[in-house]
């Protein structure tokens, strides 16, 4: 009964609001699938990633974590909103599954809407395909980014198989930043290998402006430059541009 | 397969007394809660994009939230 109580209350808020922000449940049902659709207050969004970005493992509950299956329903309602206009992506994470991290990025770089990311903190490891994934990336000056080889845990097969399937993840990894981002494949590489400047790996952090001077991210800054340059991307695209400023694809594969 | 520069030991390690949060929805907002000392549901974080749901007092953390 209590349940039923609640859904009779949220009827009656829902009721409360104005006409434009009120859900219409048939039409979440045909466009989401799913009745429980937050209505859109804001033309710009944000999403926060934080922690580990958590894959098809639950991690122990000690880990902070973001679950893709919280964030890319969010990503699809966002595309399919008309009333959201632009997306910002605020970054705190550790890194995280591969392929899931992976899938977040492709789902940032194919939104049709402007989006514009912010480091702060750390975007380590797969974050950094996350927050190169934006139309226009902005770092704090404090804020760190890690770029090292990918591991693997649990059962390793000493075949060279093993080898070439790590290799291939990779290869996914280095082919996506390099694709959203300026940085040179080259250069992106002789970061994740380096050796002598992490002291239980090998490869590189970059400091804030580091990160800009390698290409990896448009600018130094914070939340009022991230939300500027997202405000300043938002006419672009309505004085009838439906094709967003895209940054250049250095190499070719 | 993870790609983190956090120690695989620190990830899956077992603290006692590491509380799982529980998701629930709240007026149509995602929510995961904490069951506090009081045995009220509290809310530990709102999964939302709009960036006004984060001002609802409603929604502030350790708020009582009832789905």
């Amino acid at each position: 009964m209590p349940e039923r109580r609640g859904s009779v209350m949220q009827v009656q808020k829902e009721q409360e609001r104005p006409a434009h922000r009120r859900s219409d449940t048939a039409e979440n049902i045909t466009e989401f699938g799913t009745t429980r659709v937050a209505p859109a207050k804001s033309s710009i969004q944000s999403l926060v990633i934080i922690g580990q970005i958590e894959g098809h493992l639950i991690l122990p509950s000690q880990n902070k974590t973001t679950k893709y299956e919280h964030v890319i329903p969010q990503l699809v309602a966002i595309e399919e909103n008309s009333d959201i206009e632009g997306l910002l992506l605020v970054l705190n994470t550790v890194g995280g599954d591969v392929e899931a991290g992976l899938a977040l990025s492709e789902m940032i770089a194919s939104l049709s809407k402007p989006t514009v990311s912010l480091v702060l903190g750390g975007g380590h490891s797969i974050g950094v395909p996350v927050a190169v994934a934006a139309d226009y990336s902005f770092i704090a000056p404090t804020a760190t980014m890690t770029i090292h080889p990918i591991r693997m845990n649990g059962l390793v097969i000493g075949v060279p198989q093993t080898y070439e399937y790590m290799d291939k993840m990779q290869d996914r990894v280095v082919r996506f930043v390099i694709q959203h981002s300026r940085i040179e494949e080259s250069k992106f590489r002789e970061l994740m290998f380096r050796t002598g400047e992490l002291a239980r790996d090998i490869g590189t952090v970059l400091v804030g402006q580091d990160a800009v001077d390698v290409g990896l991210i448009n600018q130094v800054g914070g939340i009022h430059q991230a939300l500027a340059k997202l405000h300043e991307m938002l006419p672009t695209r309505r004085r009838g541009s439906n094709k967003r400023p895209r940054r250049q694809t250095s190499i070719q594969h | 397969m993870l790609y983190t520069p956090v120690a695989v030991e620190d990830i899956f390690a077992t603290i006692p007394d590491a509380q799982a949060l529980s998701e629930r929805w709240v007026h149509g907002r995602l929510c995961l809660v904490r069951l506090g000392k009081d045995g009220m549901p509290r809310l530990e974080r709102l999964i939302s994009t709009d960036p006004d749901d984060y001002l609802d007092p409603a929604f502030q953390p350790n708020a009582i939230v009832w789905g």
